[in-house]
Formats: structure tokens, sequence, C-alpha cells
């Protein structure tokens, strides 16, 4: 299904390029939701992300010939530079409220709504377990989190998310065995022996 | 690369923790027996991949449709101040010759300015999507209508009539009347007998704007795109059809104007009676032009240049009765009928393909891959079908 939605997008986009506007609002329509996805997880002040998916789809519309020779990967480059525009807008506000430093004031907040209950629930571990992995998923770094949600949601590329976050591909790629190999931890030896006993069931 | 991390990089491991199917548990199963060490790894791996996926499901609501208008409206702002920013270069220009020319000028600019009821109604049209037809009313009901081809009839009581089955009821208070648009997206045809009796077939791609009971003085409907117009006679009142650059008026005639924003030109083609053609607003030098039956006026919006010639009316007016007729027309001209009636995207693979010319008559029928293959064979092409959308010739 990815497959044929990217030769999807990809020639709508190159419909777009040509002069048929029609086409925009499809290709609005289809990323739409997972940017305010993505945007409300990078910022819980909704008003900032409206205006910035305003700000990126008004400009791709009007600088179409100029951008168009340039963006080759139409989801990336939406990606990118809704989160670009997303962040200034964050900084630029932060520097009018008092600020409050004591969350670690250069890294970007992300929050993802993970329910560890739901998705394993088929899986018969132990609560205790679901519980550790749960607080140590939502105890994850901002920066971890959020590539966890580019690799594994958005299924984006090394080389995506690398330009989506401003870090080099070696970065992205540390970044997220980090946080898994973390998360490995919190599952113990000996609870993995009871999880065997269930794998083949879930079908 | 650790081994318990390569299977997050392995896109076969992922798809069959995520969307397990037959196929894959047969595989992993296989492999799981075959290397009876990696099991632990794979459990885990399994157990952290399912808890990193989050609730997928994720409703906007309203929000996708408010910010879409937002922005349409804000490229429409856009581009008219850029308009006016060409105008006014014009302006001055002129203001070197004599005063006169300058005081125009201001008139010309706040002329630009809709001041009339019915553009002030005008969405942007910009995005337009595939979708239903949808009927919008004075009060802003919405009437979405799902047949390909669709009739609405506007009685003297105020009753519209929906494919003879179903009613709204609207406004006959001449002093307050309900604007309604009714529009018409590619892949879809419908047909609107208004208020006075005139009837108008609108194309795929194309909207109209009217009053739910016309004033006493004209009869004025805004049209976006391609409609075909039976007007009933009246001579104190005049009926005008306004495009977004050109309006024309009429007695009591048929005629059919083309205006989609996309083209490049406008034109109004008569088949019976007598139009007047001529630009929006105030113009320097603007003219009228009166068209004959069986002509054509073509405005070109690039250089603001009208064209009249004599045609062949059929070639221009057949769609509302569902076929296509050409004389010697070019396949890019075929095409891009065929794409905005039928919704589809016709690529050509050689551009040269699309200045063939072709003669003969096509019938619009509902299959619309019995309408392509015959074009393609007319016009000595292969077709290929890509998707349920897209086709390609060559």
């Amino acid at each position: 299904m990815k497959d044929n939605d990217v030769k999807n997008i990809d020639f709508l986009w190159y419909l777009f390029l040509n002069g048929d506007d029609k086409v925009f609002s499809a290709i609005y329509h289809h990323y739409i939701d997972r940017l305010l996805s993505y945007g409300y997880k990078l910022c819980p002040d909704k008003d900032l992300v409206h205006d910035s998916i305003q700000e990126i789809f008004l400009n791709l519309f009007l600088k179409r010939k100029k951008a168009g020779k340039k963006i080759e990967n139409i989801k990336a480059y939406l990606f990118v530079a809704f989160r670009n525009g997303l962040v200034k807008k964050i900084k630029k506000q932060r520097k009018y409220e008092s600020v409050n430093l004591s969350e670690d004031g250069e890294s970007q907040y992300f929050d993802n709504d993970y329910n560890i209950q739901n998705q394993l629930i088929e899986l018969e571990i132990s609560n205790e377990i679901k519980e550790k992995l749960s607080i140590a998923i939502n105890n994850l770094p901002s920066k971890q989190k959020e590539i966890i949600y580019l690799k594994f949601e958005e299924e984006l590329e090394y080389a995506e998310i690398s330009a989506i976050m401003k870090i080099s591909v070696e970065s992205s790629r540390k970044l997220l065995y980090r946080a898994l190999l973390s998360l490995r931890k919190i599952l113990d030896p000996n609870t993995v022996e009871v999880l065997f006993l269930m794998l083949f069931k879930k079908s | 690369m650790n081994e318990f991390l390569s299977y997050f990089e392995n896109q076969k491991f992922v798809k069959w923790v995520l969307n397990p199917s037959e196929d894959l548990n047969y595989y992993w199963e296989e492999f799981i027996k075959k290397n009876p060490e990696e099991k632990k790894r794979i459990q885990q791996a399994r157990v952290i991949l399912l808890s990193l996926k989050s609730k997928k499901i994720y409703d906007s609501g309203n929000i996708p449709d408010d910010l879409s208008f937002e922005i349409s409206q804000k490229i429409h702002q856009k581009k008219k101040q850029s308009a006016a920013v060409r105008l006014s270069f014009t302006i001055i220009r002129y203001a070197a010759v004599a005063i006169l020319f300058f005081t125009l000028g201001i008139v010309f600019y706040i002329s630009q300015k809709p001041g009339n009821y019915l553009e002030s109604y005008q969405q942007n049209t910009e995005l337009q999507s595939a979708g239903n037809s949808q009927l919008i009313l004075g009060n802003g009901e919405n009437v979405q209508i799902r047949e390909k081809e669709s009739e609405i009839v506007y009685q003297t009581n105020g009753k519209i009539v929906i494919n003879n089955k179903d009613t709204v009821q609207t406004q006959v208070d001449s002093s307050k009347p309900d604007i309604n648009q009714l529009i018409v997206p590619y892949g879809k045809n419908a047909s609107v007998k208004l208020p006075d009796g005139s009837i108008a077939f609108l194309n795929a791609g194309s909207r109209l704007i009217y009053p739910s009971v016309f004033e006493k003085k004209k009869r004025e409907v805004l049209l976006i795109g391609e409609g075909f117009f039976k007007v009933t006679h009246n001579k104190e009142v005049p009926f005008i059809v306004k495009t977004n650059e050109v309006e024309v008026e009429v007695l009591g005639t048929e005629f059919n104007v083309t205006a989609y924003p996309s083209d490049n030109i406008i034109e109004t083609v008569l088949v019976n009676g007598k139009v007047k053609v001529r630009r929006n607003g105030f113009h320097l030098l603007n003219s009228e032009y009166i068209l004959e039956p069986n002509q054509r006026a073509a405005f070109n919006k690039q250089n603001s240049e009208t064209k009249i010639t004599s045609v062949d009316v059929m070639n221009y007016v057949s769609w509302h009765e569902g076929y296509l007729n050409f004389e010697t027309s070019d396949l890019n001209r075929i095409i891009k009928k065929l794409e905005r009636y039928y919704d589809v995207r016709i690529i050509l693979a050689d551009p040269v393909l699309g200045i063939r010319t072709i003669s003969g008559k096509l019938k619009l029928e509902e299959d619309k891959e019995s309408v392509l293959k015959v074009l393609a064979k007319t016009a000595s092409v292969q077709l290929e079908k890509i998707n349920e959308t897209t086709y390609e010739m060559k």
C-alpha cells in the first residue's frame, strides 16, 4: 500500500508542478491529518500548529515554480518545512513568555500518547512488565520519542529523518538504537520465557 | 550492527509484527525453528515494536477543511494583490500622457473590488476536488448530489426539485434573494432550471452562483468553468453570464461559455439569438462584441485580446447532449475535455502526440474506458491503463 501511495502522490506532485491547480487539494488532503498529528505532538498550542500548516501550504502553492525544481520528495519536504516553521514559531513565542528554563531550554518537546496496555493486550505479558515498559517509553527523551514516531509511524527513511530533525544520518541511527536498547533492558530475561509460549497463539 | 537491532531494520520482520499474515507467520516460524538462538531477540524486538505503535487513528474533525478554506482565501488574496500590482504599472504608463488617464486609472482600480453581491459569494475556485455535486443554499444548507448527471429545477413557489425526487425550499422574495451555488466537480455533470425558466447545463469542474429569484432589472449569474445556456426570452430583463474576466449579455438565446480558471482562453459560442460579450468592470478601451449565431468569441487572458471567428457550433456545445464533436481538433484539447468530464488523468508518452488532429464524434458513455479506447483508435495511439484514474497514450 505504501508503494502505491508514493507513486500516486509523486504523480500528483508532478501534475501540480505543471500547472494543475486542482491537484493541490488532493495533495493537501493526503498529508493534512498526519501533519496535524505530528504537529500536535511537537507543540500543545494548536493555534501555532495551524498557523504553520497554513504557512507551508501557502508557500508551496505560491512558490511552486521556484520550489519545484528542488523538491523531489514531497512528503519529506512537507515534514521538513513544517517542523522548521513550527519550531521557529515556538522559539519566538518562548521569547515573549516568561521563560521557564527548568526544562532543558534547547531541546524540542515531543509528546506521544502510548497505550501500552492496549497494544500488548493479546500477548498476556505480566502487568508489571507492561507498566515498566510504559513508564520507560513515556520517559524517553523527546528526541528519541520523536525519532521513534518518524521511523515507525511515518515510516520515514534515515536520510529523510535526518533532514527533518536536523541531525546527521549517523546521529539519527544512534538515537534510535539508544532508545531501542534502553527499552530492551526492561524486558528481563526471565519474563521473556513466558512470552515465548504466547508467541504463536496470536495470528 | 547488533543482531537485536537489525530486526527493526528488517522490513519483513516489521511487517510480520504489525501486519501478520499466513505467509509471514509461516516464514518466521520456520526461521525460529532453524535459528533457535534468535528466539529471545525476536520476542523482545516484537514486544518493543508493538509497544511503539501509538494510537494511529487520528480524527482531525473539521480542522482540515477549516484550514484549507483559510489557505485558499489567502491564495486568492495574494493573487489579487499581484494582479493589482500589475494593474498599477499599466496606470503609471498612461499617467505620463494626461491627468485624464490618471483619473481613469483610479476608477479602474476601484471597479476591481467586488461590489456585486454575487461576486462576494464567490469562494476561491482553486481547490476543487472530486466528490459529489453540491447545491449550497443561501442559508448555508449544503445538498449533496451523488448522481453523475443531475437535474435541478427551480419552481416559481420557491421549491427546488433535485433529480425528480428530492425537494428543498428556498426564498422567493426578490428584494432579498437567496444566493445559491451549484458545484459540479470533475467527473460529474448537472443542469439547473433557473427561476426564470432558463436552463444552465454545467460541465465537469464548474460552478454556477445565482440568486433563487432574479432581480427586476437583470438576470445575473456567475459562472466558473463551462456552461451551456438556454435563456428564456425577455427583452426588458437581460440575462448576464459573468465569468472572472468576461461577461456575456443576452436577451433570449442559446450559447456556450467556457471559462475554466486554469485555461488561458475564455470562449463564448453562440448557437442562436444574439449576445454581447464584454470585459468585466470598467476598462480603458473596453469593447463590446456582438455575436451572431455560429460565431465564437475567444478572449485571451494573457494579452487581453478578443478574436471572433465563425465556427461549427456542434464542435463546442454538443457536450450538453452527451457527445463531443470534433473537426480537426488537436488531441490535447480533446484529452483536456475528457479529463474533466471523467475526472481522470491522461498522460501522453510523447508530447508530440498531442498536436495530432482528429475529426469525429465521440459519445460520452458511462464507461470511460470504452470512450478512451475509441479515441485512442481514432488517434492511432495505444491506450494503457495505469490505475483507476490514470491512463497513458503512446
